[in-house]
């Protein structure tokens, strides 16, 4: 990876620290406090972030976004950034803490998630209410199941699968309820 | 039993009959349960219409509040679907079964209920695919848009906004001349202060609306490639029709009045499979020029972009094979 210019610091600022930094972002962390850990001005920052998106954007291979996943997976463990917690405090540890080792937990709410969504909800609110995990959050978690997920089985992933999808089905009932019930409930075969 | 062997005794046809009757009023039952589900989309779709503009007026930059209308109208689609499968899953299925165990294969009667299961499944599958093109067209209707004002005033605004930024050192005009998408050191002309302009949100919007004005631009190569990908597979269906009808002779000798027609339909059928993906080229090479006249400090990273692009689409470039 060191010897592809894709990979190449934009102004000092390499892929483990874009990715680190978006993942800290989208936690709540403040773009300023990003800026003071990278030890940079926010000019600086925002140029190498468009400059890592055009090198996205030029990559017809993906290596680059696919190591991005990767490492905004591993931004807790970043040298300069790992530490950073929104000014509102972290979210439910207990939680985040199941998230990461129950993959049911996991799958139940991507269904609930997707089923949210479906109800007009915004899905990664409702998480954030009801569980205290935060998008940012979830989504590290998410990378870090789907590097999991390449040394599974067929078997396993279409276990998960099967689960996500029965609790979409269970959460959107419940949601429906909730919202009064969905268009088409009265019409019976 | 004479039902499952198949007599000519009159206790047979009854049964014939009984077994016919009770298909068909499931048919038109599940006739009837497709038209209530359609009134329902068709309230949901007018709705949809109707309450859209006003989400997306209210919505913020990101148009977030419209993603979750738009979301929820999808999701009483899916809900709508869910409801059918379960229909053919517990209604038509198990009489289908329950039926065919017992049915001698090749029977009048088992044909009967072959084509029955068939009809019902073709009739789900026809109105899924309805309902999948309305939501289509109907979403699409709502997300119009005209970019080219939009585009011009967000210029405006920009060109209007750096005039009045001034040098946080000697208060002069810092004469902003270029497009900055993000904030970014200016330096001041007359003192030589280096400044932080910040262009604000309309700035950072100006490279997706100029991306979509560009392909608003490019559409009726898009328009045309799709046009020509759907004359393809209706002159490959029209060709598979034909060589059923063609006799062991002309198929064998490859000559006749049919093979004729045949050889004329594959010619059609190859220009189009052959000008489909130069149309689409063409669609993302006149995105990149449009972009390249609407941002042009932008060209050196538009270039990489389309090349990036082309190698992705190009992977998928693929053609049929007739073997005539």
């Amino acid at each position: 990876m060191g010897q592809n210019p894709l990979f190449e610091p934009i102004h000092g600022i390499s892929l483990y620290d874009y990715s680190a930094a978006n993942a800290k972002i989208a936690n709540g962390v403040a773009v300023d406090a990003i800026c003071s850990a990278l030890g940079v001005e926010t000019p600086v920052w925002e140029e190498a972030s468009q400059g890592w998106v055009q090198r996205m954007q030029e990559d017809s291979e993906f290596i680059v976004i696919s190591e991005m996943g990767t490492l905004f997976g591993q931004a807790d463990q970043h040298p300069k950034l790992g530490q950073l917690q929104p000014v509102a405090g972290a979210g439910n540890a207990q939680n985040l803490d199941r998230l990461a080792n129950d993959r049911y937990f996991y799958e139940e709410l991507n269904g609930a998630r997707t089923a949210a969504y479906e109800a007009g909800l915004d899905g990664a609110r409702w998480i954030q209410d009801n569980y205290g995990i935060s998008l940012g959050d979830f989504q590290q978690v998410a990378m870090q199941w789907m590097e999991e997920q390449k040394d599974l089985s067929s078997e396993e992933i279409t276990e998960y699968v099967d689960y996500m999808e029965a609790k979409r089905q269970e959460y959107a009932k419940k949601f429906a309820e909730e919202n009064g019930g969905n268009i088409a409930d009265d019409v019976e075969f | 039993m004479g039902l499952f062997n198949w007599g000519q005794s009159q206790e047979d046809k009854q049964e014939y009959e009984a077994l016919k009757s009770e298909l068909a009023t499931l048919e038109n039952r599940l006739d009837t349960f497709l038209a209530k589900l359609n009134e329902r989309v068709d309230v949901l779709l007018s709705g949809f219409i109707e309450e859209a503009p006003a989400v997306m007026a209210e919505d913020d930059r990101f148009g977030q509040a419209y993603y979750r209308f738009s979301s929820a109208m999808k999701g009483q689609t899916a809900n709508m679907r869910e409801k059918l499968r379960e229909v053919l899953e517990k209604q038509i299925e198990p009489v289908y079964s329950r039926y065919s165990d017992t049915l001698s294969v090749g029977s009048e009667a088992y044909n009967m209920l072959r084509e029955w299961r068939n009809r019902c499944a073709d009739k789900a599958n026809e109105w899924e695919e309805q309902l999948h093109h309305r939501v289509e067209e109907t979403t699409e209707l709502v997300e119009r848009k005209d970019y080219e004002p939009v585009f011009e005033e967000m210029m405006n605004n920009y060109w209007q906004q750096c005039q009045s930024v001034n040098c946080r050192q000697c208060g002069a005009n810092l004469s902003i001349k270029q497009v900055y998408y993000y904030s970014a050191y200016v330096a001041c002309s007359h003192c030589q202060t280096q400044n932080i302009f910040e262009p604000g949100t309309i700035a950072r919007d100006i490279e997706h609306t100029a991306r979509k004005l560009a392909e608003q631009r490019s559409k009726h190569f898009m328009d045309a490639h799709e046009q020509r990908n759907r004359e393809e597979r209706d002159l490959y269906q029209q060709m598979h029709e034909l060589q059923l009808t063609l006799s062991m002779d002309e198929r064998m000798s490859k000559r006749g009045a049919k093979y004729e027609q045949l050889l004329s339909l594959e010619a059609k059928r190859v220009q189009a499979e052959n000008e489909a993906p130069e149309l689409l080229d063409k669609y993302y090479r006149n995105i990149f020029d449009e972009l390249n006249k609407l941002l042009p400090d932008l060209e050196e990273h538009h270039e990489k972009f389309f090349l990036s692009l082309q190698a992705n689409y190009k992977r998928y470039d693929g053609k049929r094979s007739t073997n005539l």
